[in-house]
């Protein structure tokens, strides 16, 4: 590890010191040697500086064990890219506020450039995630990378799609690497780690603090080219990605909801200001030249694979289903067929991997 | 003068008899009871005085004596009193002190000499016919219990009046007869039906299933889909009582004093369904006298446990006893007694917080991590112990009308008993094994083979659709109750293939 990356290191133990107060450090001393080797006086010269930031900076050469430190990230298989380093993502570099240090689990590849951040709220209904893992799936099939949260809901079902269909995806955590929240996607997280990586700005053991969530979605935003809400309610962190990609200048994308529900009314505001609707993964790439021009290219290369044969009854019951889930029960009062044999034919189907158990003992066809 | 009279009383569900012995000797007038006697047994004196001064007999004011032997064993209760009467007047020579040696004597009295019911008056009669005695006086109410005891002569009594003139020949009383088994017939008929249930197909389907192969189930749903109604009709399902079977559980429902004043023999399935607020003591039976607890009251029957989640976490987990063994062991420091609770365990929840998670009419308010801290108050232990889990959708109104109502509890039940009959002859040889329920890893191992289709799906199941690998026993339990039900000599795909649809909470479905 060079210089540089331990200096930056150092300086990003540091809890308030963030990238536009680093930025302006770096302008005034040059390098972050001179950073670090400052009297607080003088450091206390640049704005936003204060008394507590100043001691914190000049203590760092005393009090920290660097190379402990680095050990540790390096057994837990945990690599640090700065904004100077080569394999630093593009998108992200090009932002204003962009971070100079991201811890990384897995591996950021220069393909991750194209990229589309999907992100929605963490209470999705089951038409949200539908419409989240038709968007990711039918992206990342087309080797476009998915950049998500690994929250709860929309960012989770983004995730899995992603994998499922062998894409890449990356996730941005709001802590650090060395916490997962939520705690229950701990083995997604590793399935991440394997095909994209786990990333964050934080130290290794930052826990989950409110306040580090919009500096987290700042990065989602500015790792994608486009940033899709998929349902967000009105107060919602989904909404505050698509100001940081608006602020970034990056494509802002929605899936508009029923006008019933409140899970669209964050979306639907979204639409009103001019944020393009998105119905499929068309929408998306027609509006993002670079990203159209490389799916264009591998879309001749994607062959579906082809579904399995459908019986006779199996295809009179897949018929009835569609993305509105219908239940168990008034399936088999349509197809007049037994509850017994209809619950066998979907539990057929299911495995044939065409249509989905949704709570409420309720069918959707999968997309 | 001293007199020697029989009594019963009852420690878990059998009775021993204790003697009562009164002794009258001429002193300082005093009452004493002797023989570890609680409040209740101890009050009995002033009861006693009463009646039988206001039964017109004489109570002379001299030193009283009363032992209850076996004098070690702890006595409760007011069933002694008329006992007790009785030994006085033989003590004070107003009734032939020999004849008490021949009829085991029940009775709380009033003040007016008038005789009240008492407890456990079945399993009292049955440990009478161990007795050398000529018969059992039993309270008029609780006649029909003791009477459909074989080979028990009983003399139901009104009050002390009668029973002095009975016991001293001047009237003549045969004993009461009952036809056991006109009162079981009689005794049978259950006021719901399955017909009343509108819709909910799958929900019936999985009952059955459940009622077949005496599996526990659970039921998740909104509030207002019908869970209650479901769990109710459960029993009306069930293969029909036997006799053996209906003793039993009346024995136990005896002890508490339940059957008062209905049928002598219980012959329905009990329905026992407590309220959450439920201690774990009141549902799993123990006290400082040991008494019956509501898994014991559902002995062959349907224990009912709605809104699983609001159950405290003591109650839940001393439910795991029974559901296992079929017994309660209460050991206390003086006695250990065991009560039989085998019974089935069908419980209902709302799917989350606010009860409307995945309901197509309302939306659901609560946050993913609510849910998840909701659904974990069921732990796993419990959860492995249920071999069905299915959820119950709220059935929309005007559906409510048009509603194919289906087939009744009759047709159901034919179905069911001949699944069970064949489940008989299956575990035949082995002990404590009744149905499908029942089995270990190892009868498992023996009974549900399955072929390479069938692995193959059980395979796909668990990688495709996140089906935890715990389920695989209880899928496998429960295909052998659907072929059992299909009459099919062994497991097939689609038998897994329904039985994996009564897995409801091992699809991860709750996020």
């Amino acid at each position: 590890m060079d210089e540089i990356t331990g200096d930056l290191l150092k300086l990003s133990l540091i809890n308030d010191l963030g990238a536009v107060r680093l930025n302006n450090l770096l302008e005034y001393f040059g390098t972050t040697r001179n950073i670090l080797q400052a009297k607080e006086d003088e450091l206390r010269r640049i704005p936003g500086i204060g008394k507590k930031l100043s001691s914190q900076i000049s203590s760092l050469n005393s009090g920290i064990n660097i190379e402990k430190e680095i050990e540790k990230l390096e057994r837990d298989g945990i690599s640090v890219v700065t904004v100077y380093d080569k394999n630093y993502p593009v998108n992200l570099k090009s932002i204003y506020d962009s971070p100079f240090i991201l811890y990384v689990k897995g591996e950021i590849i220069p393909e991750d450039a194209y990229a589309v951040s999907v992100v929605g709220t963490r209470r999705a209904t089951s038409y949200g995630r539908t419409a989240a893992e038709r968007i990711s799936t039918d992206l990342a099939k087309r080797n476009v990378t998915i950049v998500s949260g690994l929250a709860r809901g929309i960012d989770t079902i983004a995730h899995q799609s992603a994998l499922a269909c062998g894409g890449r995806t990356i996730a941005v955590l709001g802590s650090g690497l060395g916490v997962c929240y939520p705690p229950e996607n701990k083995r997604l997280f590793e399935r991440i780690t394997h095909n994209g990586a786990v990333i964050s700005e934080f130290p290794l053991m930052a826990g989950p603090e409110k306040r580090n969530f919009p500096m987290r979605n700042r990065i989602i935003s500015g790792l994608g080219l486009g940033t899709v809400v998929v349902e967000a309610p009105a107060r919602s962190g989904a909404l505050i990605t698509a100001d940081a990609a608006l602020e970034q200048g990056r494509e802002v994308f929605a899936v508009p909801g029923s006008v019933f529900s409140e899970n669209s009314t964050g979306t639907h505001l979204l639409i009103k200001q001019g944020a393009k609707l998105v119905e499929d993964y068309k929408d998306i790439i027609e509006e993002i030249d670079s990203l159209g021009r490389m799916v264009l290219q591998k879309d001749n290369a994607v062959h579906e694979v082809d579904d399995e044969e459908l019986t006779g009854v199996e295809e009179k019951i897949y018929s009835l289903l569609s993305l509105e889930p219908v239940q168990i029960d008034s399936i088999s009062r349509k197809t007049e067929l037994p509850v017994k044999d209809v619950s066998i034919i979907l539990m057929g189907l299911e495995v044939k991997g065409r249509i989905r158990e949704v709570p409420g003992k309720r069918y959707i066809r999968r997309v | 003068m001293l007199s020697i009279g029989l009594s019963s009383a009852i420690s878990g569900i059998d009775a021993y008899t204790v003697k009562v012995e009164v002794d009258i000797r001429r002193g300082f007038p005093s009452f004493a009871t002797v023989g570890l006697p609680d409040k209740a047994v101890k009050e009995s004196k002033e009861r006693v005085i009463a009646a039988i001064k206001n039964s017109g007999f004489r109570f002379s004011t001299e030193r009283v004596t009363v032992n209850l032997a076996p004098a070690d064993i702890k006595k409760e209760g007011a069933a002694f009193d008329l006992s007790i009467a009785l030994g006085m007047l033989a003590a004070s020579g107003q009734l032939p002190r020999d004849i008490l040696k021949r009829y085991l004597v029940l009775g709380e009295l009033s003040l007016d000499g008038s005789i009240r019911s008492v407890r456990g008056v079945l399993p009292i009669a049955i440990q009478s016919r161990g007795e050398e005695v000529e018969g059992i006086i039993v309270p008029e109410v609780n006649k029909k219990e003791a009477a459909v005891v074989d080979g028990v002569n009983v003399y139901p009594m009104k009050n002390l009046r009668e029973v002095v003139d009975f016991l001293s020949g001047r009237a003549e009383k045969g004993p009461y007869k009952l036809d056991v088994n006109n009162e079981f017939n009689r005794s049978r008929k259950y006021g719901l039906d399955f017909i009343d249930v509108k819709g909910q197909d799958f929900a019936k389907r999985a009952m059955e299933i459940a009622a077949a192969g005496g599996h526990n189930i659970l039921m998740i749903g909104p509030p207002g889909s019908g869970k209650t109604m479901l769990a109710k009709r459960l029993p009306t399902i069930l293969p029909e009582m036997t006799l053996d079977e209906s003793l039993e559980t009346t024995k136990i429902h005896s002890v508490i004093g339940f059957v008062e004043g209905k049928p002598g023999l219980i012959g329905t399935r009990p329905f026992r369904a407590p309220h959450h607020t439920i201690s774990n003591i009141a549902l799993i039976g123990g006290g400082s006298f040991p008494r019956p607890g509501e898994v014991s009251l559902a002995h062959n029957g349907v224990l009912f446990l709605d809104e699983l989640t609001e159950f405290s976490h003591g109650a839940l987990e001393v439910l795991r006893q029974p559901l296992e063994d079929g017994a309660v062991l209460i050991a206390r420091a003086a006695t250990s007694v065991s009560y039989p609770a085998r019974f089935m365990l069908v419980a209902a929840m709302n799917p989350c917080p606010c009860g409307y998670y995945g309901d197509s009419r309302r939306e659901c308010v609560c946050t993913p991590f609510r849910i998840q801290k909701y659904m974990s108050r069921i732990s796993g232990p419990l959860l492995d112990r249920i071999d069905l889990h299915i959820e119950v959708p709220a059935v929309k109104y005007h559906e409510l009308n048009n509603e194919s109502t289906g087939e009744n509890s009759e047709t159901i039940r034919e179905r069911v008993q001949k699944a069970r009959n064949i489940q008989k002859s299956r575990f035949e040889k082995s002990k404590s094994i009744y149905c499908n329920a029942h089995m270990q890893s190892r009868h498992i191992k023996k009974h549900c083979c399955i072929d390479e289709a069938g692995k193959q799906l059980l395979k796909n199941a668990i990688d495709k659709l996140g089906l935890s690998a715990r389920a695989y026993d209880r899928v496998l339990k429960v295909s052998l109750t659907i072929a059992d039900l299909e009459g099919a000599k062994s497991i097939v795909s689609s038998h897994l293939a329904e039985a994996i649809q009564y897995r409801s909470l091992d699809k991860s479905l709750w996020l």
